[in-house]
């Protein structure tokens, strides 16, 4: 008998953290970004301000999206999937999604610092990784459509991928605004200065990336060039 | 293991020698729904010794320019075929095997059916049949010149193959009679005196050359260096000398209606064609006599000239030579050409030989960037641009309703740049609207895939079509002389297979006939292709692969309408090439009209038919729908029933209970 009730404890107990960790998901993964998304000024200022802003979110976040991303590559309807699944580079699917969060990151720091932002780089990142809320539903919601939508019922599908884009893009800019203390005006000169930054950014890296591999090449002839020669 | 690959191989040569089979290389490759180049079956390809000069039972000098061939069949479906040859200007009339029946070198020209405007425009041999005051043109192959006191005497020394350079090895002490200059390929003498000059021109060298032109793309030519030998009578007495060269060359008016009637020779001849007017019952033969700058229609019967088109007298042609090139006739003996130096489309003329507008216009657009740029421009800078010509027009066919195939270069932007490839072929009816079906993968475009850079010039730059060919199922072959090759589409503008590569050994002296080097000519005869090759001068007979044959077969019972048939053989096709994409197509309809949507689901995807794919799952998603509709909806109505029941009369009772439960 005292068993059975001890059984029952525990299950009562698990289920109440189940309950409190499912809790803690509905709020910081579904309820917190929409209320970003729905009130960007008062919520950044939250997000800012009173620290709502998880770094772990955010990574999840960054996840999902690489996951998801993956997963349309293969798994999208085949009216709307050109994709051959030997073409799939998953490192390559990382790296977009990572690899633009990163450089937006950076070039937006780097800009705002000169020009009076209020944002630290860690904001900056959150912010941007929150953003990433709606393209994720829109995602997930896009390869489930496209496996049951026809041709001729594809602009649904595009619409919705669609406004999923421009809802992150709006909620980056109205973060912007926020975490910086920006106007208007001011916000959309920053970031067209972002893009600015973002490609000086792209092409140092590019050319540092060049210089490397002449490097690499150099020695690596001079490593054959004394195996060859017998000299070791 | 070594020991039996070679017995193998000693068991294959020995095959090969004794069943006399030559070496044929059969792979290929196709594009596929992606427009990536994939290993592929052939369509066609060689199984017999080319047709050389002397297996046709002609001789070989009168073989060395072959420009085109046509195969006409009659009511009777006789094939008769049409071969003419630029340079012996000759036409030659073989039956269906290939055996020579005629040989016409002239025609003959009955005066009376003649207006004396008529007469006045003919040329014959280079030479206009009437006499001129000063103007004459002498063509290569002609040896005597005459020339009037004062004159100047152009000698355009364009024969036949445009590409023609020539020494001139000349001496003379009396400069003062005659002076020769020699300037930009143009030979021109100035007759002070009075005189007969005898040009005798002698081949003596052939080279091949790459040349490049303004827009970078390189061909080769062959360059002739010819010596040409000019000798010089001299006489005090004009009428001496000019009455016996005038008998030799042409005649007045008068003396020409005296004599009733004479024979017509060609001049550069490159086209070859005859069709029979469904309406007035007239068979004729088309040939376009290039370097006499005019159509010259023969009865197809007696050989008899009944017609001669020369240069339109509209506004538009006042500075350039008329040459025609490609001709071909619709319905309504309306006649459709195309010739050199001429970019605003295809020509056509009335039956009766007047001209009447421009068909299938190629314009060239710019983009607004371009017209941004030519709007910043000085003229100084807009003069260096090269300028935005239309592109020409290279090949004509017509098929048994009328419509008229049409080949074109690729449109290109100043710096040579591809700028529209997909409008190359062309469906014209006769009003000149493009009506081709591009329901392939791709357009019909040839090469798919190709570059524009670089420094294999051979390769560079898309398809150039040099001759196109339609059978009576709506599919058409067209040449490709950049890479020889032979693209096949059907009526739906689906590229069905690409051929040509073909190599054929020959087994005596172990010559390679090589892969086609210059085709100018394209004709389906039967179930085969003949290639008529200029390089070479051969026609070469393609038949059919195993597979070839086959999707002939299913393309054909496609455009009849017959998609179940189609789809057995295009099972076949899988069975033999896994990668035949449009086959995958054709089962899946099969399936859709079998309303087996699922299957054909599954044909489409691997075809990349999205449409078809669409809609075969519109249909399978209603079916899904209907069918489970009933039991989905049943299961529905009772869970959100228990859920109202459940609220109304066990959560009222245990209220107290649920507010620490788990439910929501």
């Amino acid at each position: 008998m005292g068993l059975v009730i001890k059984m029952n404890e525990k299950l009562k107990s698990f289920f109440l953290k189940a309950k409190s960790v499912l809790g803690y998901i509905r709020e910081e993964y579904i309820r917190f970004p929409l209320y970003l998304l729905s009130h960007p000024l008062k919520g950044f200022e939250a997000f800012k301000r009173y620290k709502r802003g998880k770094m772990s979110v955010a990574l999840v976040f960054m996840v999902i999206l690489v996951l998801l991303n993956i997963l349309s590559f293969q798994y999208s309807g085949f009216e709307v999937n050109n994709n051959e699944i030997k073409d799939l580079n998953s490192i390559a699917e990382i790296t977009y999604i990572v690899g633009v969060v990163v450089l937006i990151t950076i070039a937006n720091w780097s800009v705002t610092t000169l020009f009076d932002g209020k944002g630290k780089m860690k904001d900056i990142f959150l912010m941007v990784c929150y953003s990433l809320f709606p393209l994720i539903w829109s995602t997930a919601i896009g390869i489930i459509l496209s496996n049951i939508l026809t041709g001729e019922e594809l602009g649904i599908y595009t619409l919705i991928l669609s406004v999923g884009g421009i809802l992150t893009g709006y909620m980056v800019f109205m973060g912007m605004v926020s975490i910086h203390e920006y106007g208007l005006g001011k916000c959309i000169l920053t970031v067209l200065f972002t893009f600015v930054a973002a490609a000086i950014i792209l092409f140092v890296f590019l050319l540092a990336f060049n210089l490397f591999q002449t490097m690499y090449g150099f020695l690596y002839t001079i490593y054959r060039e004394i195996t060859l020669r017998n000299l070791l | 293991m070594k020991r039996n690959f070679k017995f193998l191989i000693i068991l294959l040569a020995t095959l090969i020698v004794t069943a006399g089979v030559n070496v044929k290389a059969s792979s290929g490759y196709t594009y596929n729904h992606r427009g990536e180049p994939i290993y592929s079956t052939t369509g066609f390809t060689i199984n017999q010794l080319p047709y050389l000069a002397q297996d046709l039972g002609i001789d070989n000098k009168d073989f060395r320019t072959p420009e085109d061939m046509f195969i006409y069949e009659d009511d009777n479906n006789q094939k008769v075929i049409y071969l003419i040859d630029s340079t012996s200007n000759k036409l030659f009339v073989f039956n269906e095997s290939f055996q020579l029946l005629e040989t016409k070198v002239s025609f003959h020209v009955d005066v009376d059916n003649f207006t004396d405007d008529e007469l006045d425009k003919m040329k014959s041999s280079g030479s206009y049949v009437i006499a001129k005051d000063t103007i004459l043109t002498i063509p290569a192959n002609q040896t005597k010149v005459n020339i009037a006191n004062g004159a100047s005497q152009v000698i355009d020394y364009e024969l036949a193959d445009l590409d023609f350079t020539y020494e001139l090895d000349w001496e003379s002490n009396d400069t003062d009679i005659v002076t020769l200059t020699d300037k930009d390929d143009v030979l021109t003498l100035n007759a002070v005196g009075v005189g007969v000059t005898t040009v005798k021109g002698t081949l003596t060298q052939i080279e091949e050359v790459v040349e490049v032109d303004e827009l970078g793309n390189e061909t080769t030519v062959f360059e002739r260096t010819v010596l040409v030998e000019v000798n010089i009578e001299v006489s005090t007495d004009p009428e001496e000398v000019l009455v016996p060269a005038a008998k030799n060359n042409s005649f007045s008016i008068n003396e020409l209606r005296g004599i009733g009637s004479f024979d017509l020779y060609l001049n550069g001849v490159v086209g070859v064609y005859r069709a029979k007017n469904p309406n007035t019952g007239e068979d004729y033969i088309y040939l376009s006599d290039k370097n006499n700058n005019q159509v010259v229609i023969l009865d197809s019967i007696t050989y008899e000239v009944v017609q001669v088109v020369t240069k339109p007298t509209n506004a538009t042609f006042e500075s350039r030579a008329f040459s025609p090139k490609e001709l071909i006739t619709d319905g309504a003996g309306r006649l459709y050409i195309i010739a050199d130096n001429v970019n605003e489309g295809i020509m056509q003329f009335s039956k009766e030989g007047s001209f009447h507008r421009f068909v299938g216009v190629n314009y060239v657009t710019l983009s607004p960037w371009d017209i941004f740029w030519r709007n910043l421009a000085t003229d100084e800078q807009l003069a260096k641009q090269s300028t935005l010509i239309n592109t020409s027009f290279t090949a004509l066919a017509v098929d048994n309703r009328g419509f008229i195939y049409a080949a074109s270069y690729a449109l290109r932007d100043d710096d040579g740049l591809v700028t529209n490839d997909n409008a190359m072929i062309k469906k014209l009816n006769t009003v000149g609207d493009d009506g081709l079906r591009r329901n392939g993968y791709q357009p019909p475009k040839g090469d798919v895939v190709y570059v524009q850079g670089g420094t294999e010039t051979l390769v560079r730059g898309p398809s150039k079509f040099a001759a196109i060919t339609v059978n009576d199922y709506g599919m058409y072959t067209i040449l490709d002389k950049k890479m020889g090759k032979l693209f096949t589409y059907d009526n739906e503008g689906r590229l069905l297979y690409i051929s040509g590569d073909a190599m054929y050994i020959e087994q005596e002296s172990g010559k390679q006939i090589n892969t086609l080097a210059n085709p100018v000519s394209v004709n389906y005869l039967n179930d085969n292709i003949v290639v008529l090759d200029k390089k070479s001068s051969a026609i070469i007979v393609y038949e059919p692969t195993d597979i070839g044959a086959l999707i002939n077969e299913a393309a054909k019972l496609e455009f009849v309408g017959d998609k179940k048939t189609a789809a057995t053989i295009w099972e076949r096709v899988v069975k033999l090439n896994a990668n035949y994409e449009y086959g995958y197509v054709g089962i899946g309809q099969m399936y859709m009209d079998e309303r087996d949507y699922k299957t054909a689901m599954f044909y489409f995807e691997r075809g990349a038919n999205r449409d078809l794919y669409s809609k075969a799952y519109k249909l399978h998603r209603d079916a899904q729908i209907r069918e489970y509709f009933g039991p989905v909806a049943i299961v529905a109505i009772t869970l959100i029933g228990a859920r109202i029941a459940y609220n109304v009369f066990i959560k009222k009772k245990h209220k107290i209970k649920d507010e620490d439960g788990f439910g929501d």
